[in-house]
C-alpha cells in the first residue's frame, strides 16, 4: 500500500531523514518508535507530503506522490547524457555507469531533452495530484487540530461534502453513526474549544474515517493528552486496529505498540536502525541503540 | 546619587523658568506670507520679525519667534499663555478685536489677483487711476477661487461670492498653505487672491503667472476703487507695557526719510531686495 | 464662560452650524469611501501574498505587492497626498477622486499587512488538517483558515479606520472647497474660526463630532467581534 523508497529529507544542511526504505502492506499496523529529533514525525509527514522529501520517492499504490527521482530508475539514467559520457568516454559498461551514477550522485541539473522527456513521461503516467491522494490517506495530529470555528458535525462533513463524495445528508448520517460509536453524538452541536483533549482526538479520528480512507496515519496521538485520557483514544485505535485499518503510528505509548503492532520500526538519527515485529523488539533488541532506547523508556 | 542628579535637575528647570520669564517674549507668526514672514536659510525672518525685534531691544527683552498655523494666533495671543503678541500680517476685525487688542495699522497693502497669463486678455484693465487692474467681477469662474483660509483676501471673497455679491456662486478653494493655492491654479483654480507683497513674491519666477491688482468699478462716472488690507500687530488685554511699546516702534518707523519712503516701507523694499 | 458662549452661537447660527454639519457629512463620507477601497485593496494584496508563498507564477505579484505596502507605508500621507493632487491626477475636477483614492491607497497598504498577519497567525496546524483531508489549499483558506483570520484581524482594522478618518483632517493642505467632499470637519472648524474669531469653539465641537464617529467605530467593531467569538466562549 504505501512504499517508501531512498527518501532523503534535509533542512538546510541538516539531513533529518537519510536513505529510508519502507513498506507498508494492506492491514499492516506499523508502529514507529524512537527518541526525539529521530525523525520519526517527518518519516510519517513525509508520506502524505505534509513535508516534501529532498530525494526518493514515496508510493501509494501504484501511485507516485513525490516527484520522480531519476536515480532510481534506470531506464530514465540510461537517456542522461552523463550516462552516455560515462559509456563513451570513460569506457565503463551500462551496469558500472549506472552504478556509479547511483552511487556518486552524478546526475546535474541539464541531462538533456531525451532525459528530460522520460522523466516528464514517468511523472504522467504514474503521478497523482496530492490532494485527490490524501483523501485516502488519513492523519491524525498530536495537537487534534479540529477547525475551531466550526462545530463538531461540521468538522466532520465538511471533506466529504466539500469534495463532493457524498451529499450533505449522507454525510451527516455517516458521521452521526461514528459519533454514537464513540458516544459523543450529543456533542455533535458542540465548538471544539468546549472538548476535552481526549474528545477531540477522538473526533479528530472519526474525522479522517469520514473520508473512508485506506490507511490512517497517527502523529504521536496522545502526547498532548493527560494521562486519564489516553486510555480512551487508544481504545478507538485498537477499535480501528481490529477492524482491518492499516495504519502506521508514530508513539511513546510501548504498552500500546506491544499491543496492537505487526511491526515495530526504531529510527535514531535519520534512519531505520532495527525493524522487526514486537516479540523480536522489545524482547530480543540486537542494535545496541535499540537496546539503550528501550532500557529508559520501558 | 539620586539626590544630587535631582538637585541639579530642580535647579536647571528653575534657571529655565527664571529666564524664560524675564528674558524672552514669545511671538506668533505664520511664517509663510513673505516679504513680512517667511523662510530663509532656515530661519524665520521678514518685515514683521524687524518691528518686533528692535521692540525687543527697546524692552531690553530677546524676541523668540514660533511658527504656527494662521488660524490659531488671535485665540493663543487671546488667551495669552503661550504668547502675548502676534505679528503675522494680522488684519483688524471687529471679532478679532473682542479677544485681543491691536498696535495701530502699520501697512496698508492693496489685494491682488494672481493669474495665468494666457486669461490677461480678459482680465487686464486700465483703471481710472491710471493704473491697470482687474476687477472683482471679471474674476467668475467656472473653476473656482484659491485663498488661504483666514486671511483678509479670504473674508472680502466670502463677501462677494455670497448671495448678492459680485461673484455669487463662484466656489472657493481653502488652502492652509499659500504656495500650494498657487500650485493649484489651471488645475481646481483659475486665481489666487492675496495682498500685493506676498502675490509679487509668489510670482516671481514663474513665467505663466502674473498679478494685478483687484478694483471694484466705479459706477456712474465714479473712481474704480481699490480694494484693501490693514496690518496690525495684536497683544494679549491688559499687556499695556507690551502694546506701547510697539506702538513706539511703528511711529518710529512709519517717519518718513528725504525721499518720502517711511521705515517700514524701507524694510519692505529690503526683504523684496529691492534695496 | 466665553468658550460656552461661542460654542452657542455656532450652534445657533444656521450658518455656521451647516458648516460643521457639512464638514462632518463630508469627513464621514471620505473615510467611509476610503475605507472601502481601502479594505478591497488591502485583501487583494493580502492575498496575493499568501498565495504566492507556494505558487511561483504569482511571484511578481506578490513582488508589486510588496512595493506597494512598503511605499505607502514608508512615506508621509502628505506627500502622498500631493504627489495624487498635483501630480498623478492633476485633472482638473478630479481633486475629490484623488483625496478619496490617496487614503483609500494609504488605508490598503496598511490593511494588507493587518489581513496578511491576521492569516498567518492562525496556527498551522489548522491548515494541515484540512490539506490532510484532501482539502485544496483554495478551499482550506476560504472555509477554516479565513473565518478564523478574520476574528483577529477585525480589532487592527478597526483602528486603521479610527487612524484613518482623522487623517482626513488634512485635505486642506490640497485645497478645500465648499459644497464638495473636500470641505470636511477640520476645514469647517477653520471657516468658522475666520467669522467669529475663535478657534478654541469650532474646535471643541469637531473634536465632539470625530469622537461621535471614533465610538459609532469602535461600538460596530464590538458588536461584529462579539458574534464572531461565538465559537470561543468556553
Amino acid at each position: 500500500m504505501i512504499e517508501i523508497k531512498n527518501l532523503t529529507k534535509k533542512f538546510d544542511d541538516k539531513e533529518i531523514l537519510s536513505g529510508i526504505n519502507l513498506t507498508v502492506k494492506q492491514g499492516e499496523k506499523v508502529v514507529i518508535i524512537g527518541s526525539s529529533g529521530s525523525g520519526k514525525s517527518t518519516l510519517l509527514r513525509c508520506i502524505n507530503q505534509l513535508e516534501i522529501p529532498t530525494s526518493g520517492e514515496v508510493w501509494f499504490g501504484n501511485y507516485l506522490l513525490t516527484d520522480v527521482d531519476p536515480y532510481l530508475h534506470e531506464e530514465i539514467i540510461k537517456t542522461s547524457k552523463t550516462f552516455q559520457k560515462l559509456i563513451n568516454k570513460n569506457s565503463l559498461d551500462e551496469s558500472q555507469a549506472i552504478e556509479a551514477i547511483q552511487a556518486q550522485k552524478l546526475l546535474k541539473h541539464q541531462e538533456g531533452k531525451e532525459f528530460k522527456k522520460a522523466v516528464k513521461a514517468y511523472q504522467e503516467k504514474y503521478h497523482i495530484g496530492i490532494d485527490q491522494a490524501r483523501q485516502k490517506i488519513g492523519m491524525c495530529f498530536q495537537h487534534f487540530n479540529l477547525f475551531n470555528n466550526l462545530t463538531v458535525m461540521d468538522n466532520l462533513i465538511l471533506a466529504p461534502v466539500e469534495l463532493k463524495m457524498m451529499t450533505k445528508e449522507e454525510a451527516v448520517s455517516k458521521a452521526s453513526e461514528l459519533l454514537k460509536r464513540i458516544g459523543l453524538y450529543d456533542k455533535k452541536d458542540a465548538y471544539p474549544s468546549k472538548l476535552s483533549g481526549g474528545q477531540k482526538q477522538r473526533i479528530a479520528i472519526v474525522r479522517s474515517l469520514c473520508m473512508n480512507p485506506s490507511v490512517m496515519l497517527f502523529d504521536e496521538p496522545t502526547s498532548a493528552l493527560d494521562p486519564e485520557m489516553v486510555g480512551e483514544v487508544l481504545e478507538l485505535m485498537k477499535e480501528l486496529a481490529t477492524m482491518g485499518m492499516t495504519m502506521v503510528v508514530v508513539t511513546h505509548e510501548m504498552r500500546f505498540a506491544k499491543e496492537i503492532a505487526n511491526r515495530i520500526i526504531f529510527m535514531d538519527e535519520g534512519k531505520i536502525l532495527e525493524e522487526g515485529t514486537p516479540q523480536e523488539i522489545f524482547n530480543n533488541p540486537k542494535n545496541p541503540r535499540t537496546k539503550d532506547f528501550l532500557s529508559k523508556v520501558l | 546619587m539620586k539626590k544630587i542628579v535631582n538637585l541639579l535637575i530642580v535647579l536647571i528647570g528653575l534657571l529655565g523658568v527664571t529666564s524664560c520669564k524675564s528674558e524672552t517674549i514669545i511671538v506668533y507668526t505664520e511664517a509663510g506670507f513673505a516679504p513680512f514672514e517667511y523662510v530663509s536659510n532656515g530661519k524665520i525672518v521678514g518685515v514683521d520679525i524687524d518691528i518686533m525685534n528692535k521692540v525687543g531691544e527697546k524692552l531690553g527683552k530677546k524676541i523668540k519667534f514660533e511658527n504656527v498655523s494662521f488660524d490659531v494666533i488671535i485665540d493663543a495671543v487671546g488667551e495669552g499663555k503661550l504668547a502675548n503678541i502676534g505679528a503675522a500680517g494680522i488684519s483688524i476685525t471687529p471679532e478679532r478685536l473682542a479677544k485681543v487688542d491691536f498696535s495701530k495699522v502699520y501697512y496698508q497693502a492693496n489685494l491682488y489677483v494672481i493669474y495665468d497669463v494666457k486669461n490677461e486678455n480678459a482680465l487686464k484693465h486700465l483703471m481710472s487711476d491710471g493704473n491697470y487692474g482687474v476687477y472683482w467681477s471679471s474674476l467668475a469662474t467656472e473653476k473656482g477661487i484659491a485663498v488661504q483660509t483666514g486671511t483678509t483676501a479670504d473674508f472680502f471673497l466670502a463677501d462677494e461670492v455670497a448671495e448678492g455679491g459680485l461673484l455669487e456662486g463662484t466656489k472657493v478653494n481653502f488652502f492652509s498653505s499659500l504656495d500650494t493655492a498657487v500650485s493649484d491654479i489651471g488645475l481646481n483654480s483659475d486665481f489666487v487672491i492675496i495682498d500685493e507683497l506676498p502675490a509679487k513674491k509668489l510670482v516671481e519666477g514663474k513665467a505663466n503667472l502674473r498679478c494685478l491688482p483687484l478694483y471694484y468699478q466705479g459706477e456712474n462716472g465714479e473712481p474704480d476703487e481699490l480694494s484693501f488690507d490693514e496690518y496690525a500687530i495684536c497683544v494679549t488685554k491688559g499687556h499695556q507695557d507690551l502694546l506701547a511699546a510697539i506702538n513706539e516702534v511703528l511711529d518710529e518707523l512709519l517717519q518718513e526719510d528725504e525721499n518720502g519712503v517711511n521705515g517700514i516701507q524701507a524694510l519692505v523694499n529690503k526683504h523684496l531686495g529691492l534695496n | 464662560m466665553n468658550l460656552f458662549k461661542d460654542i452657542y452661537k455656532i450652534l445657533a447660527t444656521p450658518e455656521l452650524r451647516n458648516y460643521l454639519l457639512e464638514g462632518f457629512k463630508n469627513t464621514l463620507a471620505v473615510t467611509l469611501i476610503a475605507a472601502g477601497i481601502g479594505l478591497v485593496l488591502g485583501f487583494t494584496v493580502a492575498i496575493v501574498k499568501i498565495f504566492a508563498m507556494d505558487n511561483r507564477k504569482l511571484k511578481p505579484f506578490a513582488v508589486i505587492g510588496n512595493i506597494y505596502t512598503t511605499v505607502i507605508r514608508g512615506t508621509p500621507i502628505t506627500l502622498q497626498l500631493f504627489i495624487m493632487v498635483f501630480a498623478i491626477l492633476a485633472i482638473p475636477g478630479f481633486k475629490v477622486t484623488a483625496v478619496i483614492l490617496t487614503f483609500g491607497i494609504n488605508s490598503g497598504a496598511y490593511v494588507s499587512e493587518n489581513i496578511r498577519a491576521g492569516i498567518l497567525s492562525v496556527d498551522k496546524g489548522q491548515m494541515e488538517a484540512g490539506r490532510s483531508l484532501g482539502l485544496s489549499k483554495y478551499k482550506t483558506m476560504t472555509k477554516i483558515i479565513m473565518p478564523q483570520a478574520i476574528k483577529n484581524v477585525i480589532p487592527a482594522i478597526g483602528n486603521e479606520f479610527i487612524a484613518l478618518l482623522k487623517e482626513t483632517a488634512i485635505v486642506s493642505i490640497v485645497g478645500s472647497t465648499v459644497g464638495t467632499l473636500t470641505f470636511d470637519l477640520n476645514q469647517a472648524t477653520s471657516t468658522i474660526n475666520k467669522t467669529i474669531a475663535n478657534y478654541l469653539a469650532p474646535a471643541v465641537l469637531a473634536a465632539g463630532l470625530y469622537l461621535g464617529i471614533v465610538y459609532g467605530i469602535t461600538l460596530l467593531i464590538k458588536k461584529f467581534e462579539k458574534r464572531l467569538r461565538a465559537s470561543d466562549r468556553n
